[in-house]
C-alpha cells in the first residue's frame, strides 16, 4: 500500500509499533500501582473493612483504583453468612457493620439470610457464632459455613423438607422416628469428605456429620439416620447451617 | 491441540483455594496478553483498559470455583476479556465514543510548513502512526476492530479469525475490505493535502 509521498506503509509494522506503545504505557501504569491490594483480598475487606492492615488502609484511602475495586467488589459479591449473622445481632466492627447493613438493605437475598434471626434464640447458636468469629479473619471467604437455608412451611406439610443453596442441596424426610437426611453437594473439583449438619431447633440442635462419597460426575453426598425426630425437633422450628470439611 | 500446561493448573487450583501468592502469580502470567486483548476490541486509553482489567479479574475471582479446567485458562480468561470489553465500550455513549481517539482531526494531518524535500523516516513514521491511529479509532463498530489487529499484526487468515471470533469468514473479509477502503481514502485525501 502507497502513502503518498511518504513510501509505502506497512500496516502490520505500524500496527505492531501501536500496539507496543500501548501495552508499554500500561506497564508503567501497573508498575505504579504495585501496593494495590489484589481482588483476593479485595474480596475479603469489601465487606469487613476493620481486616485491613494499616498500611492497607492508608493505601485504600488514597487509592481511587483501590476505592473502586472494593466498590465493584460490594456490588457483586455477598457477604458470608456468617457476617450477615454477626450483623444482624451488630457484633461487627462498625466500619464492617456499615458495609454488611449498606449491602443488605439493598439484596433482597441477605436480606433474607440475615433475618433469620429465630436462629440465634440458643445459646447454642451463640456459641457457635463466636467460635465462627474467632475463626473468621481467614475463613469466611473460603469454604466454611457455605449454606442457610430455611425450610418452607409448605414443604414441612409433608415432613419432607428441602434445604437447597447454590452448591448445596439438603433433603429431610421422617421415617418413623428417624431423621433422614440426604446431603449433596455440587462438585467443584475439590475433594470434600465431611459435611456438618447442625439442624437447629427453638431450643434444641442435632449435629449430624455425614462422609461424602461420590455420586456421579457433578455431585457429592450422602445420607444419614438420626432417631432424634420425634423427641428433639420441632419441625416448624428447624434451620440447617451445613459446613464442609 | 497444545499440551496442559501443569504448571498453570496447579496455579489455577491453588487460586482457587485461596492462596493469594497462586493469584498473584496467575494475574502476572496474564496481565500482558490480557491488556493487548482489551486494547484489540477497542478500549483505548490506559485507565478504561485497567478499568476493565479489574472488572475481568472480579470475574475470574467469582467464577474460578466454577471454573473446570477442561478449557485452557487463558482461553477462559479471553472469553471474559472480550466480554468485558465490549460491554465497556456499549457503556460510553456515542459521542463520547468519538474523544476517545488520541489524536484530532488537525493533529492527524502534517502541517504544510514541517514539509520539505528531504522528509525524514522519523516523521513518516511519526505521521504512519497517526494515521493508523484515527483509522483504527474511526473504525465502528469497535467490537469489530480487533479483527483488523489479528489480520494485519497476526498474520491470520479469514477462517481462522471467524472461527475465534465466531463470525462467517465472509463477515470477516468484508470487514477487512472495508477497512482497507477506508485507509485508502484517507491516505488518497492526506495526498491532496500535500500537494
Amino acid at each position: 500500500m502507497n502513502m503518498t509521498d511518504m513510501g509505502p506503509l506497512n500496516l502490520s509494522k505500524v500496527m505492531r509499533e501501536i500496539e507496543n506503545d500501548a501495552l508499554l504505557e500500561m506497564e508503567h501504569f501497573t508498575a505504579q500501582r504495585a501496593d494495590c491490594i489484589n481482588v483476593p483480598r479485595g474480596a475479603k475487606l469489601a465487606f469487613a473493612p476493620s481486616l485491613a492492615s494499616e498500611k492497607e488502609r492508608a493505601h485504600i484511602a488514597e487509592c481511587i483504583w483501590c476505592s473502586r475495586l472494593l466498590t465493584k467488589l460490594r456490588a457483586v459479591e455477598h457477604p458470608a453468612v456468617a457476617l450477615l449473622y454477626a450483623a444482624r445481632w451488630q457484633r461487627l466492627p462498625a466500619a464492617d457493620q456499615t458495609e454488611v447493613a449498606r449491602h443488605v438493605e439493598a439484596c433482597a437475598r441477605c436480606k433474607t439470610v440475615g433475618a433469620l434471626g429465630r436462629l440465634f434464640g440458643s445459646g447454642w447458636v451463640e456459641e457457635v457464632h463466636a467460635g465462627l468469629r474467632t475463626a473468621l479473619d481467614d475463613a469466611f471467604v473460603m469454604p466454611g459455613t457455605v449454606g442457610l437455608n430455611k425450610g418452607a412451611t409448605a414443604a414441612r406439610k409433608n415432613e419432607h423438607e428441602v434445604f437447597e443453596t447454590a452448591e448445596w442441596t439438603v433433603t429431610m424426610q421422617r421415617e418413623k422416628n428417624d431423621l433422614v437426611v440426604d446431603v449433596y453437594r455440587q462438585a467443584d473439583g475439590q475433594a470434600h469428605e465431611h459435611a456438618y449438619l447442625f439442624l437447629v431447633g427453638a431450643g434444641n440442635t442435632i449435629e449430624v456429620d455425614i462422609p461424602l462419597g461420590h455420586i456421579g460426575d457433578s455431585w457429592t453426598g450422602n445420607r444419614r439416620l438420626t432417631n432424634r425426630w420425634a423427641s428433639d425437633v420441632d419441625p416448624v422450628e428447624i434451620s440447617v447451617i451445613v459446613t464442609e470439611g | 491441540m497444545k499440551p496442559v500446561d501443569e504448571k498453570e493448573k496447579g496455579l489455577v487450583d491453588r487460586a482457587r483455594k485461596g492462596d493469594e501468592g497462586a493469584w498473584n502469580e496467575l494475574v502476572r502470567r496474564h496481565r500482558g496478553p490480557l491488556d493487548r486483548w482489551i486494547f484489540r476490541s477497542g478500549v483505548k486509553t490506559v485507565e478504561d483498559r485497567y478499568d476493565v482489567a479489574q472488572n475481568v479479574w472480579i470475574k475470574v475471582h467469582k467464577g474460578l470455583r466454577k471454573f473446570g479446567g477442561t478449557a485452557k485458562f487463558s482461553t477462559w480468561l479471553y472469553k471474559i476479556a472480550r466480554n468485558c470489553s465490549f460491554d465497556h465500550l456499549r457503556s460510553i455513549p456515542p459521542g463520547v465514543r468519538q474523544d476517545q481517539r488520541v489524536d484530532t482531526e488537525e493533529e492527524s494531518q502534517p502541517r504544510r510548513e514541517q514539509r520539505d524535500e528531504s522528509t525524514s523516516s522519523v516523521e513518516n513514521d511519526y505521521i504512519a502512526k497517526m494515521i493508523v491511529t484515527k483509522w483504527l479509532g474511526e473504525f465502528q463498530p469497535a467490537e469489530h476492530r480487533e479483527t483488523l489487529w489479528l489480520h494485519f499484526v497476526d498474520g491470520r487468515g479469514s477462517t481462522e479469525i471467524a472461527r475465534m471470533i465466531n463470525e462467517s469468514p465472509q463477515t470477516v473479509n468484508n470487514r477487512i475490505a472495508r477497512a482497507l477502503q477506508k485507509l485508502q481514502r484517507e491516505m488518497q485525501r492526506l495526498k491532496g493535502q500535500r500537494r
